[in-house]
């Protein structure tokens, strides 16, 4: 993870009270998930949320411009986990004939039992609107929240056509 | 966490066929949740509060733990140890995750020393939690001796890997 920068000022806070008092989509959709996934084998039910997702067309109050040099094509998400809520470890997928970049913003400061693990390393210590651009697109990464606070990161994936 | 040795001759493969074949105690226990309250410093210090008692309500089951008292087999420490132990097998499925705690309610005892042993009971898989303090422990093999620098030490457990997470935990304890 390469720290670009922090970016606290650039945040709207009126973004954090939406994700907090309203509820997010719920990722995985059902129907998105295979009916023989493990999942299944191990809760009986669909009965396992990775997280609540916030994005431009679920969440009309939330205009989000970066302000940072970026590929001119993007899409962002925000991610909220509340307590036990796990992200499976995976790999992002992108699509052919495009170059990417990742990026992985907080929207808080680093608290204990927040977790994002990146590759085999759990980043801590970090602030409010620090931006991380992933050094490798294709790295294990994977998230949690072992807290008993609310856990928000803007995700954003910027392109350029090849 | 010191590494104290690796002990891998020791551990009894019937252990871990148990494990993986019988259905566990799930954490929290639902008597514990039902008798549960909170103390003014519970309230206070979530993370002071042992896990199994009150507040994961929120949670699902979060793992589940194997003991002297629902298994057919005892487990006997070779290494060196403080004069009384208990010992428990947590196994977390995929998908379960503990809150960050600290196992603290014991070690307040005063003129009592403790310490807290893990053993994975298997080799590092990328997915397999156990965050120490602020560190993701990795790399480790089946049978690695670890002692808590910090038996109060915050930590947690979870799985976001996609096979069953093992691992045996020790508590020791002797007056002093």
């Amino acid at each position: 993870m390469k720290y670009l920068g922090n970016y606290c000022d650039w945040i709207n806070d009126e973004w954090i009270d939406i994700i907090n008092s309203q509820p997010g989509k719920r990722v995985p959709q059902e129907q998105d998930i295979d009916k023989n996934d493990y999942i299944f084998d191990v809760n009986n039910s669909f009965n396992h949320v990775y997280y609540e997702q916030y994005d431009s067309e679920y969440s009309d109050n939330i205009k989000l411009t970066p302000s940072w040099p970026m590929y001119s094509n993007f899409e962002w998400w925000i991610v909220k986990q509340t307590t036990g809520m796990l992200i499976p470890m995976h790999q992002d997928e992108f699509e052919s004939g495009r170059i990417h970049k990742r990026y992985w913003m907080p929207f808080q400061d680093y608290t204990p039992g927040h977790i994002f693990l990146y590759e085999d390393k759990l980043i801590t210590d970090y602030k409010k609107g620090d931006l991380f651009e992933f050094d490798d697109n294709l790295a294990v990464h994977y998230s949690g929240n072992a807290s008993y606070s609310t856990r928000i990161v803007l995700q954003i994936s910027a392109w350029e056509y090849v | 966490m010191k590494l104290i040795g690796n002990y891998v001759d020791w551990i009894d493969d019937k252990w871990i066929d148990y494990v993986i074949n019988n259905d566990g105690r799930p954490m929290p226990d639902k008597s514990d949740l039902e008798n549960a309250t909170e103390t003014q410093e519970e309230r206070d210090n979530p993370l002071s509060m042992h896990w199994t008692t009150g507040r994961p309500l929120i949670f699902p089951t979060l793992c589940y733990q194997y003991d002297i008292k629902n298994t057919d087999f005892i487990i006997d420490a070779p290494w060196p140890m403080a004069t009384h132990s208990e010992w428990w097998i947590n196994k977390f499925m995929p998908f379960m995750l503990g809150p960050m705690h600290q196992d603290g309610s014991r070690t307040n005892e005063p003129n009592v020393k403790y310490y807290r042993y893990w053993m994975p009971l298997q080799d590092y898989e990328q997915g397999h939690i156990f965050i120490y303090e602020h560190t993701l422990i990795t790399d480790y093999k089946k049978g690695d001796l670890y002692l808590y620098d910090d038996p109060d030490a915050q930590h947690c457990a979870g799985n976001s890997g996609w096979t069953p997470r093992l691992s045996l935990n020790i508590t020791a304890w002797e007056c002093i």
